[in-house]
């Protein structure tokens, strides 16, 4: 038996962590979902699941909706991502920095937002629309407002893939086509569409993945309309029926999972190949432009339209109310106030839950970047045989619905001291958006040239020490970047903690939703103002490091 | 100090098993300077690689100083860290994060036991003084031009006297002018250490002005090795007469074998005077190689006459390409000569450059 290298032992010791955090739930979901109250062995919980009709009721519509999400996001982010890095169109430039606008409101505000724009009770829209469309026209509790709002706040996800890869897409393909005769449409069909095929297989799967999982929108929209998905099911099963059936939770979880391998091993198979492409280099070319005509302005208009809908008019609804200038149901008030801010900073329920907010989101961001440096530097920098399998397993909880992750911890851990605390929060974080944090890291990682790391070889350095003072202060923009992002991303993070949160692990988003459901719209707002200032400047640090990946 | 014992490499690809190191052999004596040349793909880099311990290789030995530091058979991988040696990149790679001083201090502060603060700032001095870059201690990386960047890598390569120096075409991100004076920099550099060097680049006149032995490498293989003055003028393959420079390929047969490696060859230009390798005998096909510059053309009383076919002027010379009978010849000229297209002319190969190899 050879030595093992220091390498090989970070390989291992990625692995050991990895596997565990991965396989512990995993096991554990499958484990319940075999179990029952008399046998240790059994298929009950299969047979009561899939013998009734309401399970492939609610699956169906999982699918549906996921399906129907991912080909309207899909088609706006690609035309929009193509109007903004291909066409002359006005204002163009400003196009992929408008789109982070919406990002900063999290799924959970979306949802809030448009309710109140389209309820059918007091929707803002349905009353101002009442003279033209009669009463009532929208009815966001409806399968369609589902799909709605998911695409809404899925967009800018597609939009920056997609502009990804179209500004690394050398224009001199559609400028030989532009000379060969055909027209700006004629060349989009013919050669940027079919060029771009593996980024729409890609960001095809990535949205339905996201669609799968999707909570927010299925809780706040959804549930109220009666209208079920997979990872609203197992919440109920869990956490809202009572006596809980985890057992059949678990089992809603192995077709989760199963479809999730499927789905991961679908995106990376997709993804592997797009460096087969010769046409896209990795390198942004500067950009030719297309003329769309007369459609130039409308394009323009149509996209900003868009980002005022869904980025600016939930914000500005959102800080009237938060300030008391407008009360809920629509009405405007002459005298702001700031109670609603104070509330929520001196209730003691609710700054417990802030701190636990901020702890969760500054520790959880730095966890998952420590390990993503680990994973990423064994992935991208060593050919250690077993680098492959951590990469997919690292990968593997993007899969993962929330709602089923944190069955598999609860099961896991309901015996340890962990349970209802913010750790088992902190740790369900790390392992969900462990792919997150692994794809920023591993982009920074790639951005630096082999050779800065094998002269410190050279130089008689061993791995650690190479890690420390080359490789750590090297990629340490690309880590921060990253860090910021998670920050974001765990601040508003909300199907994770109603599944795992307690009274004395509350955090942000679960009293967001308690207040919600009191009707104290004040408070959410307020809420929802804190969560988005508490992310601006992240994502503008996270943006200025460069390459700001997609959280 | 440095030794490859049937070195081998290869990848398998879906098709085909690739050698990227075929077998290859060598000693490269202490204090030599020694450059591996070839063309991209012919494996010179990774044999260096492989000698640094930055890749493995599948067959053979290596040897550094005596100590077997690879041999895949053996079980036998001494990292790259462990192997006492100093490289230079092709891509400098200074640490951008670092000053200068640091840069170059980083392999003192791994050396065990390592040195004082004190005796770290001394030699790191030195060592700048060396590549002529004392004044610039505290400027950071970032602010150093490509030339003084590669002579901080330099000196990062030698600061920890290592048993080698291993150098990855780090001429070829420079332009030309610093190039040449960067050549004969790192030439004195490396002789005054007195520390032996392994340097390949796919540049010629980088292996030919700085070696002491040069080694031509082609699919995996050496074609060829010898001092700079041999591989140019006594090729032992047509690679390596090709690689080397534009040459003239004469098919012919010697007819007699002279004294001092001296042989006569007929070639469509007549009887040529030539030298050839001790092992070849007369009644042999060969092929002459003459390079441009051992033609001479608008000599008085040639024996030989050519007609211009084309012609390429250059300032500092002319490049012609003229035609005995059905044979063409690139000759240089120097650039007072002046024969138009179509022109008779007569022309000489000076006696004894012309060199015979086995014809294929």
């Amino acid at each position: 038996m050879k030595r093992v290298s220091p390498a090989g032992w970070l390989l291992l010791g990625c692995l050991l962590l990895v596997g565990a955090a991965v396989a512990i739930p995993s096991v554990t979901l499958i484990r319940e979902s075999l179990s029952s109250a008399k046998l240790a062995w059994s298929l009950v919980n299969y047979a009561k699941v899939l013998g009734a009709a309401r399970t492939w009721r609610l699956l169906g519509t999982t699918v549906l909706f996921s399906a129907a999400m991912t080909v309207v996001s899909g088609t706006l982010g690609f035309l929009f991502a193509w109007v903004a890095a291909r066409t002359d169109a006005p204002w163009r430039r400003l196009m992929p920095l408008a789109v982070l606008l919406p990002y900063l409101v999290p799924p959970t505000l979306g949802a809030i937002c448009w309710i109140f724009f389209l309820s059918p009770r007091n929707g803002l829209f349905n009353a101002w629309l009442a003279p033209l469309l009669g009463p009532a026209f929208f009815n966001i509790y409806s399968f369609p407002g589902m799909v709605f709002v998911e695409t809404l706040y899925t967009f800018p996800l597609s939009f920056m893939f997609f502009y990804a890869s179209l500004i690394t897409l050398n224009p001199a393909l559609e400028e030989a086509s532009a000379v060969s005769g055909a027209g700006t449409f004629a060349t989009f069909r013919a050669v940027t569409l079919p060029a771009m095929w593996p980024a729409v297989f890609s960001v095809a799967t990535l949205l339905f993945i996201v669609g799968l999982e999707s909570f927010d929108v299925a809780w706040f929209i959804g549930y109220p309309a009666k209208i079920f998905t997979l990872s609203i099911e197992v919440f109920l099963l869990t956490r809202y029926d009572y006596p809980p059936d985890i057992g059949a939770a678990a089992v809603f979880g192995v077709i989760a999972l199963v479809a999730a391998m499927g789905m991961v091993w679908a995106y990376r198979a997709i993804t592997r190949d797009q460096g087969r492409f010769v046409a896209i280099s990795g390198r942004a070319y500067r950009q030719g432009t297309l003329a769309l005509g007369r459609l130039r302005v409308p394009a323009t208009m149509a996209f900003y339209g868009l980002m005022l809908l869904i980025g600016v008019l939930p914000v500005l609804l959102l800080f009237g109310i938060s300030i008391e200038v407008v009360a809920w149901p629509f009405r405007l008030r002459p005298t702001p106030s700031l109670n609603n801010f104070v509330w929520i900073l001196t209730d003691d329920a609710s700054r417990a839950a802030l701190i636990n907010t901020a702890i969760l989101a500054l520790l959880g961001a730095v966890a998952v970047v420590a390990i993503s440096f680990a994973v990423a530097y064994v992935t991208v920098r060593t050919e250690l045989r077993g680098r492959s399998v951590l990469d997919y397993l690292a990968f593997l909880p993007f899969g993962f619905p929330s709602t089923v992750l944190a069955v598999g911890i609860i099961a896991a851990l309901i015996q340890t001291p962990l349970y209802n605390t913010i750790w088992i929060l902190l740790l369900a974080f790390a392992v969900k958006f462990l792919p997150y944090g692994l794809r920023n890291v591993s982009n920074a990682m790639l951005q630096i040239h082999r050779e800065m790391e094998e002269a410190s070889f050279a130089a008689g350095a061993g791995l650690f020490t190479t890690l420390r003072r080359v490789m750590l202060p090297l990629c340490a923009p690309g880590l921060l970047a990253a860090w910021s992002l998670l920050f974001i991303v765990f601040g508003r993070q909300f199907s994770l903690p109603i599944m795992l949160s307690s009274t004395d692990s509350s955090v942000l988003t679960i009293q967001l939703f308690q207040e919600f459901d009191g009707g104290q719209m004040g408070h959410v707002a307020a809420y929802g103002i804190l969560l988005i200032g508490c992310s601006l400047p992240f994502l503008i640090l996270a943006r200025w490091l460069g390459r700001a990946g997609v959280g | 100090m440095i030794r490859l014992e049937a070195l081998d490499k290869s990848y398998r690809t879906r098709r085909r098993q690739l050698h990227v190191i075929d077998g290859i052999s060598l000693d490269i004596p202490e204090g030599s300077f020694f450059t591996l040349v070839g063309p991209s793909g012919s494996g010179k880099t990774t044999t260096l690689r492989v000698v640094a311990g930055l890749e493995r290789h599948d067959g053979g030995r290596v040897l550094l100083g005596g100590q077997v530091v690879s041999d895949p058979a053996g079980g036998v991988f001494v990292p790259t860290s462990d192997r006492g040696i100093g490289m230079v990149f092709q891509s400098y790679a200074i640490w951008p994060h670092m000053d200068v001083f640091s840069n170059v201090a980083y392999p003192l502060q791994q050396a065990r036991p390592r040195p004082d603060k004190a005796e770290i700032a001394r030699r790191v001095g030195e060592t700048l003084e060396l590549v002529g870059l004392g004044h610039l201690a505290q400027v950071p990386a970032t602010a150093l031009s490509g030339g003084q960047q590669q002579r901080v890598a330099l000196a990062r390569a030698l600061v920890g006297r290592p048993r080698v120096l291993l150098l990855d075409e780090p001429l070829s991100n420079l332009d030309a002018q610093l190039r040449e004076r960067m050549r004969i920099d790192i030439r004195d550099i490396q002789r005054s250490v007195g520390i032996t060097a392994l340097y390949v680049t796919h540049d010629r006149a980088e292996a030919l002005s700085m070696a002491t032995t040069v080694a031509v490498m082609n699919h995996g293989k050496i074609e060829m090795i010898g001092a700079p003055r041999d591989i140019y003028e006594r090729p032992a393959s047509r690679f390596a007469a090709e690689f080397m420079g534009p040459c003239n390929l004469l098919p012919g047969k010697l007819t007699e074998r002279l004294h001092g490696g001296w042989a006569v060859a007929a070639t469509a230009l007549g009887d040529l005077a030539c030298r050839a390798s001790a092992d070849m005998s007369p009644g042999q096909s060969v092929e002459l190689i003459v390079r441009p510059e051992d033609v001479s053309l608008g000599g008085a009383g040639s024996a030989i006459t050519a007609r211009v076919s084309n012609l390429a002027y250059l300032g500092d010379r002319i490049d012609y390409v003229v035609a005995v009978g059905a044979q063409e010849l690139r000759v240089l000229a120097h650039p007072g000569l002046a024969a138009e297209i179509g022109a008779e002319i007569g022309l000489d190969v000076l006696p004894g450059r012309a060199w015979a190899i086995p014809a294929a």
